[in-house]
């Protein structure tokens, strides 16, 4: 007995010996992730474990004490979740291949090569340029105001062209149409992050590649679809915006809020909850619950893709 | 009928100088025409820019010529689409799609065809056991090696049985043994085949082996187009004859004399007499008679005196101090310097049997068959006999 304890201890010490040793002749690799670390220690482990712990206890009543599901049993019978989330999900089927749609069309116009290229592609920049709120205001308040607004003054015939309808529409009282303008809204302000994103794959696909399947008769069409789609440049491209954006447009909060107040969005409703109903835990059980949400959709996209990917590429 | 014929076939391309910072242009084809026969096997041959891609490119139809034409089949196709020509291209990188699974990429001329599944399948196995890549079909482009990804890139452009087979440099990125693997399997694919093929090269070896033709081509001209033993023992210029033979062709320029009825060759190293030469060549060379020319004389057919008969030697032998001997395993090539200052090559180049003794720094007698000896006119470089 005594001997296997001291066989332990030593095999503790050369253990113990291995770990400084590793510490010591690591040590520079070891500062350099330090800050990366800790960022993700402090702003993600950290806050999300505190957001759950929020979640699971009561914040309005009894401050603090611990409520089990309580919070989310409330939030997913509340009827204005279940609204709100079948908007967001409405939101998001449409808003990812709009979005992934309207990069890729900017991206391979100005993959193209013609006289005048930079300009146009700083043209496309141009919606990162203007801060989030004023796009909003923009759109709802100069262009689709009720009963001003340009396109109300432009349908009406007060510009150039005939008129075509006879009273102002109020664009916010469908709940469609204000939540489609919010979408063309935010989808039009992040097209250039996704066009720069696609370009850049884009470009990562040899051109070799492009000519071989020209010579083997594909034209631009099926050269695209199954030579640049499926490329494992331009598919990484791909995945990365329909991650990113998919992310960005389940949180959407500011151009629903700003455009579309009426109709909640689950951005929107997070914002209600803390604001309005002054429930710090059924808020951070909404953000959780969201976060899953956003995890499910990301397999989901990946699995996707995969499939396509597979699709494409059969012989 | 010919397969492929290029008419007054030029190509420019628009360049930004970068001293003045104007658009240059620069023609990379300059105004060249051939004739292609079906079934025949074409190299191109050059040094690195002198447009033999290009020419491959545009009989592809992947860039299209700023002036000339290019039939395909008799019909006028400048600007046919490739997808429109039926070639089949193999690539330098061989461009092999990454994505793809070996029997992926050898079906995609076939997928884009939409020919059905059954045939695609025994045509993608044929061509698998062919190349003997069956074990590699499911394999992806990354996991094969250089030799079995360069079938692949064959065996893909032929998927689609193409009239015309457009090779470029396909075997430069290989080692030489399996280079000289290849060529005999590309013989043997054309013998089997009979289609066309044009392969540009820039290694005459794999050019002269090759091709039934083969085209040498210099800044953007075609310098020579005829068989290899055309143009081995019939350059029709200087640059033809020094660019094919290893090692390259000697020149030693001099002046044509004839003195009572007899002619020489004379310059500053070595003094020739020319009267052995047939009737015909001796004619012609009379013209140049007090005129500069340039003789060339490849390494190979130049021999140490005392080893033939002295009678054949007569006039044409000349002494030479060997500067430097390189050894060749049955051959040995001995280097001397020629002291004249307006030579094109300083280096006097002679291809002996390695069992010939000589040092270097000795002076011997060498002789040469007269037959084999070129003669080119100094001013435009071409041949005269």
């Amino acid at each position: 007995m005594n001997i296997y304890k001291t066989d332990l201890i030593k095999k503790l010490g050369t253990n113990l010996f291995l770990i400084r040793l590793f510490f010591v002749k690591h040590i520079f690799a070891l500062c350099l992730i330090l800050p990366g670390v800790s960022y993700i220690l402090f702003f993600t482990i950290l806050i999300c474990f505190s957001l759950i712990n929020l979640s699971l206890s009561d914040q309005v009543n009894n401050i603090g004490q611990f409520t089990c599901l309580a919070n989310y049993s409330a939030i997913i019978m509340s009827p204005e979740f279940r609204e709100s989330l079948i908007r967001t999900i409405a939101f998001v089927s449409i808003g990812i291949p709009l979005q992934l749609f309207a990069g890729l069309v900017c991206a391979l116009i100005v993959n193209r090569e013609f006289s005048g290229r930079g300009i146009v592609r700083s043209l496309f920049l141009i919606p990162i340029a203007i801060p989030s709120l004023v796009t909003a205001i923009i759109v709802s308040k100069m262009l689709f105001q009720f009963p001003g607004g340009h396109i109300n003054d432009l349908l009406m015939g007060n510009y150039f062209l005939p008129a075509i309808i006879s009273e102002p529409v109020n664009w916010y009282n469908s709940q469609f149409f204000s939540l489609g303008l919010a979408l063309c809204a935010k989808i039009w302000r992040d097209m250039p992050i996704s066009m720069l994103i696609l370009l850049a794959g884009l470009q990562s696909v040899p051109k070799d590649h492009l000519e071989a399947a020209k010579t083997m008769g594909a034209g631009s069409i099926r050269t695209f679809f199954y030579i640049i789609v499926p490329h494992p440049n331009f598919i990484v491209a791909i995945s990365a915006v329909l991650v990113l954006r998919s992310i960005e447009i389940w949180k959407a909060f500011l151009f629903p809020y700003v455009i579309a107040p009426t109709y909640q969005v689950l951005g929107v409703l997070i914002e209600y909850l803390y604001h309005e109903a002054r429930d710090p835990g059924q808020t951070s059980a909404l953000a959780v619950i969201l976060m899953a949400l956003i995890l499910i959709a990301k397999v989901l996209i990946g699995f996707i893709t995969g499939r396509v990917e597979r699709y494409l590429i059969k012989v | 009928m010919p397969e492929v014929k290029l008419e007054n076939l030029v190509k420019v391309y628009k360049e930004i100088d970068k001293d003045t910072g104007k658009i240059r242009h620069n023609a990379v084809i300059d105004n060249l025409d051939m004739d292609i026969n079906d079934g025949e096997f074409i190299t191109l041959v050059g040094e690195s820019g002198c447009g033999k891609s290009t020419v491959l490119r545009l009989i592809a139809g992947l860039d299209e010529p700023t002036s000339g034409n290019i039939y395909i089949d008799g019909k006028l196709s400048n600007s046919l689409s490739p997808k429109d020509r039926d070639i089949g291209m193999v690539f330098q990188s061989y461009a092999l799609f990454p994505h793809m699974t070996v029997e992926a990429n050898i079906g995609f001329g076939l997928k884009i065809k939409r020919v059905p599944d059954k045939e695609k399948k025994e045509k993608i196995s044929r061509i698998l056991s062919g190349l003997r890549l069956e074990n590699e079909a499911v394999k992806m482009p990354s996991m094969i090696s250089g030799g079995q990804r360069q079938r692949v890139a064959v065996g893909r452009a032929m998927a689609t049985e193409p009239d015309i087979l457009l090779m470029d440099e396909p075997l430069s990125n290989l080692d030489a043994r399996l280079r000289s693997d290849m060529r005999t399997e590309f013989k043997h694919l054309h013998k089997d085949q009979q289609n066309t093929i044009i392969y540009v090269t820039h290694d005459q070896v794999e050019a002269m082996t090759l091709g039934d033709r083969m085209a040498i081509m210099n800044k953007g001209i075609i310098e020579q187009f005829g068989t290899s033993d055309e143009i081995y023992f019939h350059p029709a210029n200087i640059f033809v004859a020094g660019f094919i033979g290893e090692p390259r062709m000697n020149f030693i320029s001099g002046e044509i004399i004839n003195e009572k009825g007899v002619v020489y060759f004379s310059s500053a190293n070595l003094k020739l007499g020319l009267s052995d030469l047939p009737e015909k060549k001796l004619a012609q060379l009379n013209d140049f008679n007090k005129k500069k020319v340039i003789m060339g004389v490849r390494p190979q057919d130049i021999y140490l005196y005392d080893h033939r008969k002295v009678s054949l030697f007569r006039q044409n032998r000349f002494k030479m101090k060997i500067d430097v001997i390189l050894p060749l395993g049955p051959r040995k090539i001995i280097v001397s310097r020629l002291d004249s200052p307006d030579e094109v090559d300083m280096n006097f180049h002679v291809e002996l049997d390695n069992d010939i003794i000589c040092r270097e720094d000795e002076l011997v007698e060498f002789g040469m068959d007269l037959n084999y000896v070129h003669f080119f006119d100094f001013e435009d470089k071409k041949a005269i006999v």
